[in-house]
């Protein structure tokens, strides 16, 4: 334990610098966090506050909301659409998740590599990122259209087969949520890149060079030194992309608007639904804090699954 | 000192009670009103060239969601409206979904706008909020008659016996042709189908295949929520989605079943399962759809003369055409004289929707109808025949919910379109979760 020394309560200053153990610190910076602290207690400790008490309600946004306490909470626990949406969501983050993460690793690890162009090449990766998500659907809408969409054409000249029987990618229950995952894989994998690119970075060249002096095949350089030290960047990919996909809500209100018959409905698509077109914003709400648990939950088990343990 | 803070946590308590309260204080409504010089006007949007206002001229908000070329015509009216010189009336066109959230919002803000163009499916969830004034108190003083309005629009727009929005078109869903197809399969375009039989005749000499695969639909209800056809051909069967009141669903019914598997059988043999009907209409990969009167100046453009649009035939039993209307609305305020202002503007566009008439639309109003210059407009006779044939969608509670992707109409209905059930056990789940939601407490 370290202790104060002399020069450190000298250091310390006056009462209202100092703190119960003694050590200094400057309250002027709280000055400089205050305008972020009104924005923060305005637009989110208040809005959630509300927002709660909202979800006790049966506000309908224009009349006086009746309070009916937990039971929208319930009405959704029993309810066959929310449920409904919630496994459109689980799919969706179960599919994308491990393919993105795979992926973005895969295309982080080829584009690390110093050949010719490989600049140009993470350019090409990353390009899809830059679009909006809006701009992605309606360009993805277009390719996956089964009468005129270059899917279909491409496809149908490779394998005649599908020339005659062509794919309903977004209009077929079955196909709908693949369609929209590979399209948020396109659009996402540049991201997961950038971000496992800079931990590849990272890790010093030294220790793949007294690899391979002990004689370490490349495999088993990137199995024992890359997959143990890329740990932290890992974990950050894998729990942002999982709070993102339980929140994904524009892919599938652009490509599908839910469907067909909410095959790909998802959570915040549900809560945008019942709140802005059916005007239930007390369930939906409510939905929102069911889906707040939920993240929490997810992020928790996450976070002790993925703690990052010292390495080197 | 006895009040001396002495630790950090004092003081970011002190902190804390302060900020607390400054943001109490910049929270709080103003404790009495102060005078102050008058703000400087906001830059507003450009407006259309208009006669000097009258002073003490309002300006009215008003909102609709008619996002396609029909905005513009209906940009054009109101800018017509302004030049007469009285209340001048700003339109903010967006998205339907976002304007009724915007219209919400604004209301529960308490600045609400003064006039909403949309289609009443969801008067009642307005009505029953109390959003809105009943329209003829403050029509009928300006002398509107309701005698002059197509009575199945009114009717649609009559709750509780109180009119709470007044229709200005009907449009209805009928069979629009690709001529040049049709000609090409030795179809004659002036004499279309009337009935079920000539119709599937029609639709398969259109139908174009290549090895067993439909290039070329002859006839798309739309994939895979064919909703306008489908109920129309319900109908048409002496069957019903609904009571006669709305309050209950009673689509479980052999009349509905035997419509249904009808449709059904139009995606075995004569549609290609299109999704995006309307592109591939003008693309010519659509020889026939189902639509509304709004084409008539898109696929004029980008047709020429390749189209036509006929009567929705006798499906069954008798011919049944879904439609919808566009009607004006007066959200409720407290200020008065506005609403008065906006009546009048409603009373003038809905006089003058002969105008209107160029976006497509049928006017409601009988006179109009009636008169030599709309007669003269090309297509539109389809429309007016179809008049009393006429089936308005749809007038139940919980609309949005219920055709929601999620919805119990339209799930339901999407999974026996793509077979996921039988028709059987989709209408009894369709009929039970529906009845389930209309039974729900406010």
């Amino acid at each position: 334990m370290i202790r104060p020394v002399a020069g450190m309560q000298i250091l310390a200053g006056p009462w209202w610098a100092r703190s119960r153990s003694g050590e200094r610190y400057e309250p002027v910076g709280y000055l400089f966090i205050l305008p972020y602290l009104i924005a923060f207690v305005l637009f989110m400790v208040i809005p959630t506050v509300a927002g709660f008490y909202i979800s006790l309600t049966s506000w309908g946004g224009l009349s006086q909301g009746r309070f009916v306490g937990l039971d929208n909470y319930l009405y959704a626990l029993r309810s066959d659409q929310f449920w409904q949406a919630v496994r459109n969501t689980l799919y969706f983050t179960v599919a994308l998740v491990p393919a993105l993460t795979v992926l973005g690793l895969a295309v982080a690890v080829f584009v690390h590599q110093r050949f010719v162009g490989f600049a140009l090449a993470r350019v090409f990766f990353y390009s899809p990122y830059v679009m909006a998500v809006t701009v992605t659907g309606l360009l993805w809408m277009w390719v996956l259209d089964n009468n005129a969409g270059v899917a279909n054409y491409y496809l149908g000249e490779l394998i005649p087969y599908f020339k005659t029987n062509k794919i309903q990618w977004l209009a077929s229950e079955h196909l709908a949520m693949p369609s929209i995952v590979i399209t948020t894989i396109w659009w996402l994998v540049g991201y997961q890149m950038v971000i496992l690119l800079a931990g590849l970075q990272d890790i010093p060249a030294e220790l793949f060079e007294a690899a391979k002096i002990d004689g370490a095949s490349s495999g088993q350089s990137f199995w024992h030194i890359t997959l143990p030290l890329l740990r932290p960047s890992l974990s950050f990919v894998i729990i942002t992309n999982v709070i993102g996909s339980l929140r994904v809500f524009g892919q599938m209100f652009l490509m599908t608007q839910g469907g067909p018959a909410g095959a790909t409905t998802s959570v915040v698509l549900y809560i945008y639904m019942t709140g802005f077109q059916s005007f239930r914003f007390g369930y939906s709400a409510a939905i929102s804090f069911l889906l707040l648990v939920g993240i929490l939950i997810f992020t928790l088990i996450q976070l002790r699954l993925l703690r990052a343990r010292s390495v080197y | 000192m006895g009040t001396r803070l002495k630790s950090r946590r004092q003081f970011l308590l002190s902190l804390a009670g302060v900020g607390g309260a400054v943001l109490a204080l910049s929270c709080a409504p103003a404790a009495a009103p102060t005078p102050t010089p008058a703000p400087a006007p906001a830059p507003a949007a450009p407006k259309p060239a208009s006669a000097p206002t009258k002073p003490g001229a309002r300006e009215l908000i008003f909102y609709t969601g008619l996002t396609g070329p029909d905005g513009q015509i209906m940009r054009d009216m109101v800018g017509d409206h302004n030049k007469t010189g009285g209340d001048q009336v700003n339109i903010e066109i967006m998205p339907w979904v976002d304007m009724l959230a915007k219209m919400v919002a604004t209301m529960a803000a308490g600045s609400p706008l003064d006039v909403v163009l949309f289609h009443p499916v969801r008067l009642k969830q307005f009505v029953e909020q109390d959003a809105l004034f009943p329209m003829m108190d403050y029509l009928a003083p300006l002398g509107v008659k309701l005698d002059d309005y197509l009575p199945e629009p009114v009717k649609w727009c009559t709750i509780a016996g109180k009119l709470y929005a007044l229709p200005m078109d009907q449009h209805q869903w009928n069979i629009w042709l690709r001529t040049d197809i049709a000609e090409k399969a030795g179809l004659d375009p002036k004499n279309p189908p009337t009935n079920r039989t000539e119709f599937m005749q029609w639709a398969t000499k259109l139908t174009t295949k290549e090895g067993g695969n439909i290039t070329v639909g002859g006839f798309e209800p739309g994939y895979p929520y064919p909703w306008s056809l489908t109920w129309s051909a319900i109908h048409s069967n002496g069957g019903a989605v609904y009571n006669e009141d709305w309050t209950k669903c009673i689509i479980n019914s052999p009349e509905a079943a035997e419509a249904i598997e009808w449709v059904i059988s139009l995606y075995d043999n004569v549609s290609a399962k299109s999704t995006n009907v309307a592109d591939n209409f003008v693309k010519g990969v659509t020889a026939q759809q189902i639509s509304g009167p709004w084409n008539i100046p898109g696929l004029t453009n980008s047709l020429g003369k390749g189209f036509d649009v006929y009567l929705m035939p006798t499906l069954f039993k008798k011919r049944v055409v879904t439609a919808s209307a566009h009607s004006w609305a007066l959200p409720r305020q407290r200020d008065q004289s506005r609403v008065e202002a906006t009546a009048k503007f409603i009373k003038w566009m809905s006089d003058n929707s002969l105008g209107w008439a160029a976006s497509g639309q049928i006017p409601v109003k009988k006179s109009i109808i009636e008169s030599d210059a709309f007669k003269k407009l090309p297509y539109r006779k389809v429309f007016v025949d179809s008049i009393p044939h006429t089936f308005m969608w749809s007038n139940v509670r919980f609309y949005s919910e219920l055709v929601s992707p999620t919805g119990a109409e339209r799930k339901n209905f999407e999974m026996i379109i793509t077979k996921q059930v039988s028709i059987k056990e989709g209408l009894e789940r369709m009929q039970r979760e529906i009845n389930e939601v209309l039974n729900r407490p406010k």
